[in-house]
This record gives C-alpha cells, sequence and structure tokens, in this order.
C-alpha cells in the first residue's frame, strides 16, 4: 500500500473536521461525522493514488455527508423575516465578535450555499475546484458565492463591513 | 481588511481535539472485513424490490412529472425568499443612509 | 368627441397596464459576470407559496399572505470589478416606466457615491401596488421590483420588525386616478 493511513489522517484531520463542524455546528456530532469518513476511506486506501487524491476524496466525502447528514436532521434554520440576532455593542471586542457574527451568519444559509462558502473561504478552493468537488456547474458556483455574499454583507451592519 | 478577508478569518480551520487521530486509528484497527452476504440477503436487494413494486403501481412519466414539479416549486420558494432578504437588506441600508444624513444635518 | 375620449381612455389604460420590460436593462449583463437575476412572475409564485411553511419555515403565515397577494417579484443584483463600469442612464428605462406608472419615490439619498431610492405606488387606504428600489454603489447596483397590492405592515416585515420605518408611506403623493389593476410584468 502507497499510502500511510495515519500519515494521510495527520494531515487532514483538520480539513475534515472543519468542514463538518462549520456545517452541522455540533462538536460532537463533527467528530463523530469526521471519523465515519476517515474511516470510510480507510476501507478505500487501496484505490487513492497519492496524497493529493487523498485529500481530494475526503474532501469530498465530508462535504457530501454532511449535506446529507443536515438534511436528515433538518438542522438548516428556518428562513424566516427576522432571523439574525442583534449586532453586539459597541463596547465589546469587535474583532472577535465580528468573526463569531460571521460565523453564525454563514450557518444560517442554505446547505449548498453554505458549502460552497465554505469551501472558497475556509478551503481557499477556486469555483473550478468546488464544482468538481460538489459535482455543480460552476456557473451554479458562482451564482451560490455571489448570492451568499450579498446575504451576508446585508445582515451586518454597514459599519461592519469594510467593503 | 476586506469583507472576504473578515470571512476568511471567521471560517479559519479548527483543529479536532487532541485524542481524535489516535481514536480513529483505533477504530480502524477494528475494522473488520465485511462478510460476503449472499445477494437475496442483502438489506439493499429488499430495499429494491420494494422501490420496484411501487414504481410499477405508478406510470413512470407521473413520478417524474411530480418530481420535475416538486424541485421547481422548491427552485421558486429558494428565489422568493431571496428576493425578500435582498429587499430587507437594501431596505434596512436605505433607512441607515437616511438616518445619518439627518444626523449629520441636525448637528 | 365622445370617440375621442373613449380612445384616449383606451390608451392610457393599455399604457398603464403595459408591464415594465426587463429586458430593457439587459445591457447591463453584458458588463459584468457577477449577476444575479429573480424573476418570479404570478405562475412561480404560486408554485412558491405550495412550499412555504413545509419546513416549518419561521412566518409561515406572513410569508404566504404575502405572496398571496404578489403578482411579481424581480431582482436583479450586478456587481463590477471597477467604479464606473456602469452609469446611472442604463436605468433611465426604469425611472421614466415607474414615472409614468406614477409611482411616488419616497426615498432619494445620497451618500457620497452610493445613491438609493425607493419607489411606492399608492393606493387608497394605507396600501400600495407594489415597491422598488434601486440602490447604486459604484461596484454594485441593486434594483428590486415587487409588483402586488402590500401593507405598510407587510413593508415593515420586508424591513425587518423594528416598529415603524422612519420611511414615510402615509406621506406619499397620491395620483388622480387609481392605477390599473391587472400589471403583467416581464
Amino acid at each position: 500500500m502507497g499510502l500511510e493511513f495515519a500519515k494521510v489522517l495527520a494531515d487532514n484531520q483538520s480539513m475534515v473536521f472543519s468542514v463538518a463542524l462549520r456545517f452541522l455546528r455540533d462538536r460532537e456530532g463533527a467528530e463523530e461525522l469526521a471519523q465515519d469518513v476517515f474511516l470510510q476511506f480507510y476501507r478505500q486506501i487501496a484505490r487513492i493514488e497519492s496524497p493529493a487524491h487523498a485529500t481530494w476524496w475526503l474532501r469530498r466525502a465530508i462535504c457530501h455527508r454532511s449535506i446529507d447528514e443536515v438534511r436528515k436532521r433538518k438542522l438548516r434554520p428556518r428562513i424566516g423575516l427576522d432571523d439574525i440576532p442583534e449586532s453586539p455593542g459597541q463596547d465589546s471586542q469587535p474583532d472577535l465578535l465580528l468573526r463569531e457574527r460571521i460565523r453564525k451568519l454563514v450557518e444560517t444559509l442554505p446547505e449548498k450555499a453554505r458549502m460552497v462558502v465554505l469551501l472558497r473561504y475556509q478551503e481557499d478552493l477556486d469555483p473550478t475546484e468546488i464544482s468538481e468537488t460538489l459535482h455543480m456547474p460552476i456557473s451554479t458556483v458562482k451564482s451560490h458565492l455571489h448570492r451568499s455574499l450579498t446575504v451576508l454583507r446585508g445582515k451586518l451592519r454597514p459599519q461592519e463591513v469594510c467593503s | 481588511m476586506n469583507f472576504e478577508d473578515d470571512l476568511r478569518a471567521a471560517l479559519r480551520r479548527e483543529q479536532p481535539p487532541a485524542d481524535f487521530a489516535a481514536r480513529v486509528l483505533a477504530k480502524a484497527a477494528q475494522t473488520e472485513r465485511v462478510v460476503a452476504f449472499p445477494v437475496w440477503r442483502r438489506p439493499a436487494t429488499w430495499a429494491m424490490a420494494a422501490g420496484l413494486a411501487v414504481a410499477a403501481l405508478v406510470p413512470p412519466a407521473v413520478l417524474e412529472y411530480r418530481h420535475r414539479e416538486e424541485q421547481r416549486a422548491l427552485e421558486a420558494k429558494k428565489e422568493f425568499l431571496f428576493a425578500l432578504q435582498v429587499t430587507r437588506t437594501k431596505l434596512q441600508q436605505t433607512r441607515a443612509r437616511v438616518h445619518r444624513a439627518t444626523m449629520r444635518h441636525t448637528l | 368627441m365622445k370617440t375621442l375620449f373613449l380612445l384616449l381612455g383606451l390608451t392610457l389604460t393599455l399604457q398603464a397596464q403595459q408591464p415594465f420590460d426587463f429586458h430593457t436593462l439587459d445591457k447591463l449583463d453584458a458588463l459584468t459576470d457577477h449577476k444575479t437575476k429573480i424573476t418570479l412572475d404570478p405562475d412561480m409564485l404560486r408554485l412558491a407559496a405550495r412550499f412555504i411553511g413545509v419546513d416549518n419555515d419561521k412566518d409561515a403565515a406572513s410569508l404566504l399572505s404575502l405572496v398571496g397577494n404578489l403578482k411579481g417579484v424581480y431582482v436583479r443584483t450586478y456587481e463590477f470589478d471597477k467604479d464606473g463600469q456602469y452609469s446611472l442612464t442604463d436605468i433611465e428605462p426604469l425611472r421614466a416606466y415607474l414615472k409614468q406608472q406614477q409611482w411616488s419615490r419616497i426615498v432619494e439619498s445620497q451618500e457620497g457615491k452610493n445613491i438609493d431610492e425607493v419607489y411606492i405606488q399608492p393606493l387608497p387606504g394605507d396600501r400600495f401596488g407594489g415597491v422598488a428600489i434601486v440602490s447604486a454603489e459604484p461596484r454594485e447596483l441593486t434594483i428590486v421590483y415587487i409588483s402586488g397590492v402590500m401593507s405598510m405592515g407587510d413593508l415593515e416585515k420586508l424591513e425587518g420588525n423594528m416598529g415603524i420605518p422612519d420611511i414615510d408611506l402615509k406621506n406619499a403623493k397620491k395620483p388622480a386616478a387609481p392605477p390599473a389593476k391587472d400589471k403583467k410584468e416581464d
């Protein structure tokens, strides 16, 4: 076997866990799902050709499994007309609270849009790579990105958005 | 920092618990080979048979049509809700700008 | 003379019923790859309504009540790579149409290079026949056009539950004659 499972695990655990965590919004659930995906990978490891292939495989698996899991749990926040908590007060630590607010806002995006945003801004994938990972047309990826940024920017207070 | 930088900072990867890798390795070591069941004993076979029975009762074209309509309706709902979100964003933005302008004039 | 008045009335009615042609804004499409277009005519809105409340959506009752009265929802957003890639004259067809249809511009705000306009089509009482928003920034242009009977309460909900809005809808100028009820857009 060309690949060492322990090395693949060490190199990719942060990516797999983070995607699951941001998506499921539940640390325990994210650990469980991440573990499942690695075990699934372990059973397939003979078919994996290289470390890059391993990363690609794991990323695709965790994305699809996360989306499936959310659909099963119906965790997607219900879209209502009043859905975002109030902005923090002026004397709090702005950067940390801003990031927390941004994370919470990302969590309210619809599943596919949320995954596209995660892959773009957490994993730094370009639209082509996102399209291949999620089996989604590039135009749809770009549309999700564009709409999500519009919504996210709009939900932050004007002075919280630098551009 | 622009908004996209803020987004990257907010979504920075998190590390799993320190013992995560050890637990996964331990579980992998316990993984047993799947015992081969005869086809007729596999749950998937029964599920497929049930699905075929249902499909035989309803013409495929009808199922296909219903599924397409459902997809269209779901898409329409998503579009509608997105449109409302954009409307809300822009109204709030306008209100904020008008408010700031009013404050500037009264000071 | 009677015939002349009838013809004039018919012409005015037909003009009043003329939908806004969103294709007049298509030139903006060529200026950027980053755009979102939403076009929901009455059929699509009816389809959308079928699934509101199915996923236990919050405010499902309010959403259903709103969508039930709408005739059309149109959103166009464009993002540009640099300043100056579009011009306000590109949206002049929409402004001209709203003026012709006697919509009232109830907000006109400029903050630096950002321009915001909000139009409503007043109806008797506290209702209106539509709301249009134009938000023009150096690198982003957003147009929202919602046609259909709405109340002030609906607009407040659209904006978010923030109490009495500062936008003074009550004093918007009402036209002399009621607008045509059946308008097919786009």
